[in-house]
């Protein structure tokens, strides 16, 4: 390489290392500022304003939706998997929303274990499969389940 | 399945269809936008053969009456 | 290895002649074309017709088979613009600017289609078409700076100072895609994480169409290009003798 193409290509990568580097440091510093929500954790500890409108995600919680019965008002939990906290939501959720599911919320925190949501919107995984092989997974999970119950009394009688 | 089940996409069919209506359409416009390019930029170059030498502009010449 | 180098050296320098590329590349395309049209009418039809609905968001799942090509050529195309941005103010090779310039317009494409497509997609799945999340805020990011270089390019009467400010542009607007690309991993976001590296995350009967389809893009995003880098060598060579032969 012609020494005047060498220099000139050091000059170019000392300035894409300098400016990666500001930029990564810009980054650093924005942190968490620039998720889109809270996890539950966070709400929990504080971390979130209150009476503020903020977005928080998490799973929903097995058995946690309570729907009214009389209007659209719905009340469930949203987890981590560590901390969780109680949305109340009175418009219509999404088709994707179901228990288990991952969705972010967007509304006013009450206190630091109630959110006021005036927005729901479902999180999609990345798993993506056809229903017979969720079905059959699901099945086939269901049936080592039970298969260990099976397991663990047979164990119990045994002893 | 038939054909409204499968333009209807379990009420999905909005969203799918504009989606790659769009981008169909999209990608036309583009190689449209390059093909009208295309005709001002043989302009272009003609133009320049034209005021060439006259040796070159006898070359010209001649293709045009072939 | 001698020899090796010896045959790239000459392969470098004949794709660096512009008379070169201008005529073979039109030997090339008929070729392209037959090889993106079969891949796109696989495609299609899998994407479409033969492959099933997601357990979760039913036959807006489809969406995801040209949302998941046009974003990875998005980022793909910002890339090469940049390395020939490199090529361009170290080598000062001509057809590597040339080149840079007719990436731009097929990448701005792509990009509007990731984001469209990606849009559509949200209202179903979602329940919002936008969310000012990391990878939606970056992807946008991105298409204006490819719209940005178009017009920074433009804004020059001096053609070598238009090559070389937006050659910059396009070497700093680079490092956004690193962040496009690390946005699901580094900060929590609407979007999901990554689908297409993880293994098992995609079942093998959407993959199949998604690899094909993402196939057929790479090679359509390669024609696009080729065909706007036909008409930049016809811009900037329309005084030389062998263009004005090969067109009268």
């Amino acid at each position: 390489m012609k020494a005047h193409r060498k220099k000139k290509l050091i000059t170019i990568l000392t300035a894409l290392v300098l400016l990666s580097s500001a930029v990564g440091l810009l980054l650093f510093a924005i942190g968490d500022y620039a998720d889109a929500f809270y996890e539950p954790t966070k709400v929990v500890n504080g971390e979130a304003p209150l009476n503020k409108t903020v977005r928080v995600g998490g799973l929903v919680v097995d058995g946690s939706v309570n729907r009214s019965s009389d209007s659209l008002y719905v009340e469930f939990d949203i987890t981590d998997n560590q901390e969780s906290i109680t949305i109340t939501f009175d418009k219509s959720l999404p088709d994707l929303f179901r228990e288990g599911q991952g969705i972010m919320a967007e509304g006013k925190l009450i206190d630091n274990k109630t959110l006021k949501a005036t927005k729901v919107l479902a999180k999609h995984d990345e798993q993506y499969m056809p229903p017979e092989i969720a079905d059959t997974l699901k099945k086939s999970h269901q049936d080592g389940v039970n298969k260990m119950k099976d397991q663990q009394s047979k164990e119990k009688g045994d002893y | 399945m038939n054909w409204q089940e499968f333009f209807n996409m379990g009420n999905h069919g909005l969203y799918v269809w504009w989606s790659y209506g769009v981008t169909f359409v999209a990608i036309i416009l583009l190689l449209l936008a390059f093909s009208w390019y295309k005709k001002k930029l043989l302009a272009k170059v003609k133009s320049h053969a034209k005021d060439k030498t006259p040796k070159a502009r006898k070359v010209v010449t001649e293709q045009i009456t072939e | 290895m001698a020899n090796a180098s010896k045959s790239f050296g000459r392969w470098f320098h004949q794709l660096g002649s512009p008379k070169w590329f201008y005529q073979k590349s039109a030997k090339w395309l008929p070729w392209l074309w037959i090889a993106t049209a079969v891949l796109l009418a696989f495609g299609l039809y899998y994407s479409l017709f033969a492959s099933p609905v997601d357990y979760q968001q039913g036959n807006s799942v489809r969406i995801m088979y040209i949302h998941v090509p046009a974003a990875a050529l998005s980022m793909v195309g910002y890339l090469a613009m940049a390395i020939c941005a490199v090529i361009g103010m170290v080598w000062k090779m001509k057809m590597s600017f040339m080149a840079m310039r007719a990436i731009a317009p097929v990448g701005a494409l792509f990009t509007f289609i990731c984001l469209f497509t990606g849009s559509l997609w949200g209202i179903p799945t979602w329940g919002t078409w936008w969310e000012w999340d990391a990878r939606m805020t970056s992807e946008l990011v991105l298409l204006f700076l490819y719209l940005g270089f178009i017009a920074l390019h433009s804004s020059f009467n001096d053609r070598s100072k238009a090559d070389n400010a937006a050659a910059i542009l396009a070497l700093v607007g680079a490092i956004n895609i690193p962040i496009i690309y690390g946005s699901v991993k580094w900060w929590n976001t609407l979007h999901q994480a990554y689908s297409v590296t993880k293994k098992g995350a995609i079942a093998p009967e959407m993959q199949t169409p998604l690899f094909i389809m993402i196939a057929g893009f790479y090679l359509l995003f390669a024609i696009m290009v080729i065909i706007r880098l036909r008409l930049e060598i016809m811009n900037r060579e329309a005084k030389s003798k062998w263009l004005q032969e090969v067109i009268s």
